[in-house]
């Protein structure tokens, strides 16, 4: 189920109304309805897994519990460790298990050691990647004390399975636990914030991102016989495509929590207009990098302190590496997040990490020469690491790369450019540009709400629409982070 | 609350009327059309006696079927009903 589907529509239709009209007096009442509502989802993708987010959630309550209540330091550092290791190791045993096994029996067949070592069928289970970070972020947060455990175990619950964000993030800390026990009134404003942000998600999700695959899906898997001048274009629509499908639902989970009462964590602050390599991580996934700095960067650079730079290039290696395999379990995401990692050492031996990059503009409104040089140039090196994504293989990736440099005829690349198919994707990616470009102060693309005339907000929303109609890929597109 | 319904009805129903007003005015379907493109067809087959091609595939069967024997001017002995491979069945196996 989907948010681009009618049988999501029809769901969330129901719990909207039941949420705000029988349940509007009662906090509690709404809680459980919420909860009742995030499994139906979840079990409605995949009820097969259901009882492992039932048990995992239980045991990480009672966890939380312990942790405060324990009567020693030494033991409440005990249960804190025991939750980190149950939460990597769900984590480990469904994304990673076969990985490894399959991996050390390859480094072992190379040593000339034969290993009778076989995978399991193990079936992944649906945002167990985004679940386990929030159970593991609340044991650390209880123990730290930066939250108070809730001993209201339908919060926890909630918190953990909420529906926008269970499949695909954003990925919330354990403060969002306080948004539920907080009474929670219809705002208009905010609702109607929120409509607007399910709308521009679908519309970078139906509009941009999947009339981009088109083209991606068929360069990729034809690239042997394509010319470079294509194979770079196919990895800028690339981009493209996955910002807006992943940027899409993050906008769709985030207004349909604003039409609940909750505030989301934001998830992209529109990477492309990054000016380096840590500006874009500051911009993309922010609620995963976020996560990572908290509890993977920032310890390991207190612990590697006494090393000066060597330290912290050593933390961000590491970070990024986690940002990578987090991912999916496959060496070209290895590759990705050390390559990531690498970019930053530049950044860090200049002093320029901690730095915020601020973005300047001319009198027009346009970025200036200097900035838009930095734009474009982060740009280039995060294409770089697209290729390794998209890729199968690292040798894929490579082959890939190689036949890039290649730059072969325009004329070819031109051809596929000005595909009738493609002039959707081709318009789309400028306008998606143009308005976040336009927009980049505020927290999506189609806020409006300081336009005072409603007449103009009122066509602006329809003109929307109607590219959606128009000009949407309605089908069974799912969306690219749902395999995480 | 009533506000924000009042603010989504008045963006739904332009959108239901034009996606609705487009539906029926090209109905690709054939869902309006009554059964006027299946009695085309008959009259065209009957007229030529051959084949008709390029048909709109969401052409009702039963209705068109229906009006072909309906309007058919030759007598029939036997009617073979089935799929297109009772067309393997020929006059001579009732001879």
């Amino acid at each position: 189920m989907v948010f681009n589907s009618i049988p999501f529509v029809l769901f969330f239709v129901v719990v909207f109304f039941v949420y705000w009209f029988p349940l509007k007096k009662s906090t509690k009442a709404q809680n459980v309805f919420l909860l009742v509502a995030s499994y139906f989802f979840y079990g409605y993708a995949d009820w097969k897994m259901l009882p492992l987010l039932m048990v995992t959630t239980a045991v990480f309550y009672f966890l939380g519990i312990g942790i405060s209540r324990a009567k020693t330091e030494k033991a409440a550092s005990w249960l804190r460790t025991l939750g980190v290791v149950l939460g990597v190791g769900v984590l480990l045993y469904f994304k990673y298990l076969n990985f490894f096994i399959e991996s050390f029996a390859n480094l072992f067949e190379s040593m000339g050691l034969h290993t009778n070592w076989h995978t399991f069928n193990i079936i992944m289970p649906l945002g167990v990647s985004f679940f386990t970070f929030r159970l593991i972020s609340y044991v650390i947060d209880v123990y730290n004390g930066e939250v108070e455990p809730t001993e209201d175990v339908v919060e926890f619950a909630t918190y953990i399975a909420f529906f926008p964000c269970i499949l695909s993030g954003p990925i919330d800390k354990p403060k969002f636990i306080s948004q539920l026990h907080q009474k929670r009134e219809f705002n208009y404003d905010q609702a109607v914030d929120g409509m607007r942000q399910i709308l521009w998600g679908l519309f970078k999700k139906l509009v941009v991102a999947d009339n981009c695959a088109v083209y991606v899906d068929n360069v990729f898997s034809t690239y042997t016989n394509q010319t470079g001048s294509t194979l770079l274009l196919a990895v800028v629509f690339y981009s493209f495509q996955l910002y807006a499908d992943f940027s899409g639902y993050s906008d769709m989970a985030i207004g349909i929590g604003k039409l609940l009462g909750f505030r989301i964590t934001r998830n992209f602050n529109y990477p492309f207009f990054a000016l380096n390599m840590a500006d874009f991580w500051r911009r993309w996934h922010m609620s995963l990098t976020t996560w990572v700095t908290d509890y993977v960067f920032t310890p390991l650079n207190f612990r590697f302190r006494r090393w000066g730079k060597t330290g912290m290039i050593l933390a961000i290696v590491i970070n990024m590496l986690v940002v990578g395999l987090w991912h999916e379990a496959n060496w070209t995401y290895v590759l990705f997040g050390l390559y990531h990692g690498l970019l930053f050492v530049p950044l860090i031996l200049s002093g320029a990490f901690m730095k915020k990059a601020k973005l300047r503009t001319n009198r027009f409104g346009l970025p200036v020469l200097k900035d838009f040089g930095r734009m474009l140039m982060t740009f280039a090196l995060v294409l770089a690491g697209w290729i390794i994504v998209r890729s199968e293989s690292i040798g894929m990736a490579w082959e890939y790369f190689c036949g890039m440099m290649q730059f072969g005829t325009l004329r070819s690349s031109y051809r596929f450019f000005v595909q009738p198919d493609l002039w959707p994707a081709n318009l789309f990616i400028v306008v998606m540009l143009v308005v976040e470009w336009l927009q980049r102060s505020k927290e999506h693309g189609l806020e409006l709400r300081l336009l005072k005339q409603y007449w103009i907000r009122y066509l602006i929303t329809m003109i929307v629409v109607f590219s959606i109609c128009c000009f949407g890929k309605f089908g069974e597109n799912t969306f690219i982070y749902f395999q995480f | 609350m009533r506000k924000f319904i009042i603010n989504i009805l008045a963006y739904l129903f332009p959108i239901g009327s034009v996606i609705s007003g487009i539906n029926c005015l090209v109905d690709p379907s054939l869902v309006y059309s009554g059964s006027k493109y299946e009695k085309e067809m008959v009259e065209m087959l009957l007229a030529s006696k051959k084949n008709v091609t390029n048909v709109e595939l969401n052409y009702k069967e039963r209705v068109f079927k229906s009006l072909l024997c309906e309007n058919y001017s030759d007598s029939v002995d036997i009617v073979v009903l089935g799929s297109s491979r009772v067309m393997c069945i020929s006059e001579k196996y009732f001879q």
